[in-house]
């Protein structure tokens, strides 16, 4: 058992280090090599998946966006009221070569295949890099708004995060434990970008105090000897037909270990695409637990 | 009609040819845009508008030769391997060859490897493809039964399932675990004419192997014994049916990702028009097997599911349902 | 006049001798029945002969060790009817009898004329002509067995190796298959026959080899070989005998120590 866990741990060390290599290599090279797009003149920009449309809904001026991929309406998107009314696609090769469009906004819809295909075919894509912390992601946001020609919109969006930023690490810390689960009993162990959400917010949690690391089953047992405050678990529907997941029937073993327990519901375009909306997501967290009447409301909230 | 097809297998050889070449014309009008069959023709030499022209010479037409390449394998192999096994439940993934591809695309999505390069999941499948090769090539040379072989494929298979199920156990963040699911199940979208060089040669390499295994396939309806003092080399046959397959479907499944039900359902199919004889299930298995697999590749265009539909959900949805209804049929009249 | 022939033969598995130095001759036209009790090594016996096992001593056919035969030449040579032949596809009876044509057939050719008059004239010979398009797993014990042996004839060999071929057949069509097997020594092929009803192999064989333990315990006519000496040693019973002038008939009746 305990090999096991420490292989893990070590696993996971050497991952998230091997990822940072990566990450830092690719943030050189791969950008680069998706051919130089030239945005000063041309005006159509394509996001072909979830988290390359939060991107271009972010940072592009609505007439510059030529589409964005189907994902990007409805509840779960960030910015789904924004993509209304735009035309969406489904991200496929074909439909790009139709559009020829001026820069495709991709994460990682066609895999590496599409990104060689669309460079052999003179459409340049641009992939945003992978990152692990909250200043990481201002970092990446940045950048991409740079490729997009959007600068301005990218300072304006990054310095209100940071803003916000500040807020939040300036407000009180709790000791109030929070334990992220999933409906199939899944939490969000340390070095999770939804565990430093937590952190943001303000408070710790129960990875953390049992030593999760990573995407990880919750041992019940550990839940069962030190139970944690309150629970924080993400729901994917529309704000008006509210349906806890985690809750019910068949989780029936984890509600009467957790009794009562508050839970958060944080709607699932908070907790997406790596903690692009760290920010937005921990002060939710915040407000819902002063709304709960967990914790007294700040000075600054 | 029927009576017809059933006379002789070249009238069903030339009927499922014909057939073949429509599904590939089918398959290269649809898509995002549809293409009239003018259109999807003059596109294919150049002779269209610069958009439709790369869309069919550069996505549609490889896709088109790889989808009746797989299909031809993997409808072949499946017809030679119920010959050599005497079994009419046998496919090609029997002989562990798709399993062990399976293991090394895995691996190279675990790894982090597949967002780097188009390449890096097929040649680690083709790794995983050679190692299982490796050890049927010295089963199989070894004088081995059949039934060792086919356990070994499935010792072969079992242990590459369990190493498949454990990196997507410890898949680093869902997105990968994602990943490697919808790799196994199959697709042909976006493969150029790079991945066509890449398994293309390997293909035809194991097709070459296996060309006139007919009549010891044949010989072997009456059992080993009686086919050894017909004068069959049991051994050699052995070799060239589970080798040229382990060769011809490791390379395939490297590309396209694991596709069933086609090496399975499709000689049953072309028994129900010729009858049992092996031989002559071969010929007619490949082309209907390269027909089957571009129509599914056709459905998998479909407006539902926003074209996310994999080949291989497509193949089992329509394959599971023909199986059953096939053996409902000839229910009785295997042995 | 050379035939087949085999000189001190022998076959051991596993440490064990299954077949020690067997020797004898079949010539063409001639119908050699091999007798023995259980475990006699008949079966193994003609497996020597065409290759499915190793065997020391030597095979000869037509003074060519047959060893030294490419595979195709031997099977066009010693054809075979395997015990209890097994059709593992439902195909029709012609198709199953075309089967023993592909020792002259390389992987690529169609058959030709020869190949179809060689079918027709086996299937007519064991009279399944009539249902030639029938189904083999539709057929009736006997009616199986004739298109097998019609298959095995359609190879036209100058060898011809049957294990029990008249095993689980009703009386008519047992009288059948021998029958069918004496016309085909008629016209020169040398048949080498395993049999347990030794009234059977009276009747039909010009020679007997009689088998006991691995060994051969006597070779001659029928009449030399089924002494009540060698049938009591080799059976362990008693043997009826008697004639109704044409033909000698022996029936076990009680076993030795009774």
């Amino acid at each position: 058992m305990r090999f096991l866990s420490y292989h893990k741990r070590l696993n996971f060390r050497v991952k998230k280090w091997g990822q940072v290599l990566l990450a830092s290599c690719l943030s050189l090279g791969f950008p680069l090599l998706a051919a130089e797009p030239n945005l000063t003149e041309k005006q159509s920009l394509v996001s072909i998946d979830f988290c390359a449309d939060q991107y271009l809904l972010a940072l592009a001026e609505r007439s510059r966006i030529q589409a964005v991929s189907f994902e990007a309406v409805g509840p779960r998107s960030f910015y789904g009221l924004r993509a209304e009314g735009l035309p969406t696609v489904n991200g496929s090769v074909e439909e790009l070569i139709q559009m020829q469009p001026s820069l495709v906004l991709r994460t990682w819809r066609g895999g590496a295949r599409a990104v060689k295909i669309l460079e052999q075919l003179s459409i340049p894509t641009y992939t945003p890099t992978f990152f692990m912390s909250v200043e990481q992601g201002f970092n990446v946001v940045t950048e991409t708004a740079k490729i997009l020609n959007e600068e301005a919109a990218g300072k304006a969006l990054i310095s209100g995060y940071k803003t916000r930023l500040s807020a939040l690490n300036a407000a009180t810390k709790y000791t109030l434990k929070a334990v992220y689960m999933t409906p199939s009993g899944f939490t969000a162990g340390t070095g999770t970008y939804v565990n430093d959400i937590i952190h943001l917010a303000g408070f710790e949690t129960m990875a953390d105090e049992i030593g999760l690391m990573g995407w990880a089953p919750l041992p019940l047992e550990k839940v069962a000897l030190t139970p944690p405050d309150f629970v924080i678990a993400t729901f994917f529907g529309d704000p008006d037909v509210h349906v806890s997941h985690w809750s019910g029937g068949r989780h029936g073993v984890y509600k009467k270990l957790m009794g009562d327990l508050p839970v958060i519901d944080v709607p699932s375009s908070y907790l997406s695409c790596s903690g692009l909306f760290a920010v937005d997501a921990a002060e939710y967290i915040r407000a819902e637990a002063v709304r709960l009447g967990l914790i007294k409301r700040d000075a600054g909230d | 009609m029927i009576k017809i097809l059933q006379k002789n297998s070249w009238v069903l050889n030339s009927f499922l040819l014909v057939g073949l070449l429509i599904a590939a014309v089918l398959s290269g009008m649809f898509g995002h845009v549809t293409l009239s069959v003018s259109e999807f023709m003059t596109a294919s030499v150049g002779a269209n508008s610069e958009g439709y022209n790369l869309i069919v010479q550069e996505l549609r037409m490889p896709r088109i030769l790889l989808g009746m390449m797989a299909g031809a394998t993997l409808g072949y192999t499946g017809a030679a391997l119920q010959g050599l096994l005497r079994n009419p439940l046998a496919d090609p993934g029997v002989v562990g060859v798709s399993a062990s591809a399976g293991l090394g695309a895995v691996t190279a999505i675990y790894l982090g490897v597949a967002a780097q390069s188009a390449f890096a999941v097929p040649l680690f499948a083709m790794v995983g493809a050679l190692i299982a090769t490796l050890v049927l090539m010295v089963l199989a040379a070894r004088d081995s039964s059949v039934l060792t072989l086919i356990l070994a494929g499935m010792g072969i298979s079992s242990l590459a399932t369990a190493g498949v199920s454990l990196m997507m156990n410890f898949a680093p963040n869902p997105m990968s675990l994602q990943d490697m699911v919808m790799w196994m199940l199959g697709s042909l979208e976006n493969r150029t004419y790079e991945d066509l060089m890449l398994a293309g040669p390997l293909i035809i390499l194991g097709w070459l192997m296996m060309i006139g295994v007919g009549q010891g396939l044949n010989a072997l309806s009456l059992g080993s014994d009686a086919a050894h003092t017909l004068g069959i080399d049991l051994k050699r046959l052995r070799w060239r049916v589970v080798v040229g397959t382990a060769v011809s479907v490791g390379a395939t499944v490297s590309v396209c990702g694991s596709i069933g039900f086609v090496g399975l359902v499709v000689p049953h199919f072309v028994r129900a028009f010729i009858g049992s004889e092996p031989r002559r299930l071969l010929l007619p298995s490949a082309l209907m097997g390269g027909m089957l697999l571009t129509l599914a590749d056709i459905l998998t265009r479909l407006p539902i599911g926003h074209g996310q539909l994999r080949l291989g959900v497509v193949m089992a949805v329509v394959g599971a349902p023909m199986f059953i209804y096939i053996i409902f049929k000839t229910r009785g009249s295997m042995r | 006049m050379s035939g087949l022939k085999l000189e001190h033969v022998t076959v051991s598995l596993g440490g064990t001798d299954i077949l020690q130095d067997v020797s004898f001759e079949v010539l063409p036209g001639e119908m050699v029945g091999l007798i023995g009790p259980n475990g006699a090594g008949k079966s193994t016996t003609l497996r020597a002969i065409l290759g499915l096992i190793d065997a020391d001593g030597d095979i000869i056919m037509n003074d060519k060790p047959v060893a030294e035969m490419k595979a195709k030449d031997r099977a066009r040579r010693l054809a075979y009817v395997p015990q209890g032949a097994p059709v593992h596809w439902p195909l029709t009876a012609e198709r199953t009898v075309a089967l023993g044509r592909i020792p002259h057939l390389n992987p690529w050719q169609e058959m030709a004329e020869a190949d179809y008059v060689a079918i027709e004239r086996a299937m007519r010979q064991t009279d399944s002509w009539n249902f030639k398009d029938r189904l083999v797993t539709t057929l009736s014990g006997g009616e199986r067995a004739r298109v097998l042996l019609a298959r095995t004839i359609a190879v036209g060999a100058s060898y011809l190796l049957a294990d029990e071929p008249t095993a689980s057949l009703d009386p008519e069509h047992q009288l059948q298959v021998m029958d069918v097997l004496r016309a085909e020594a008629g016209r020169g092929v040398g048949i080498v026959v395993v049999m347990h009803d030794l009234s059977l192999a009276m009747r039909s064989c010009d020679k007997l080899v009689l088998l006991y333990g691995g060994h051969i315990l006597a070779v001659g006519t029928p009449k030399a070989v089924l002494t009540d000496a060698h049938v009591a040693t080799a059976f362990n019973v008693k043997m009826a005998k008697w004639s109704d002038g044409t033909s000698d008939y022996m029936v076990p009746y009680a076993m030795l120590g009774d």
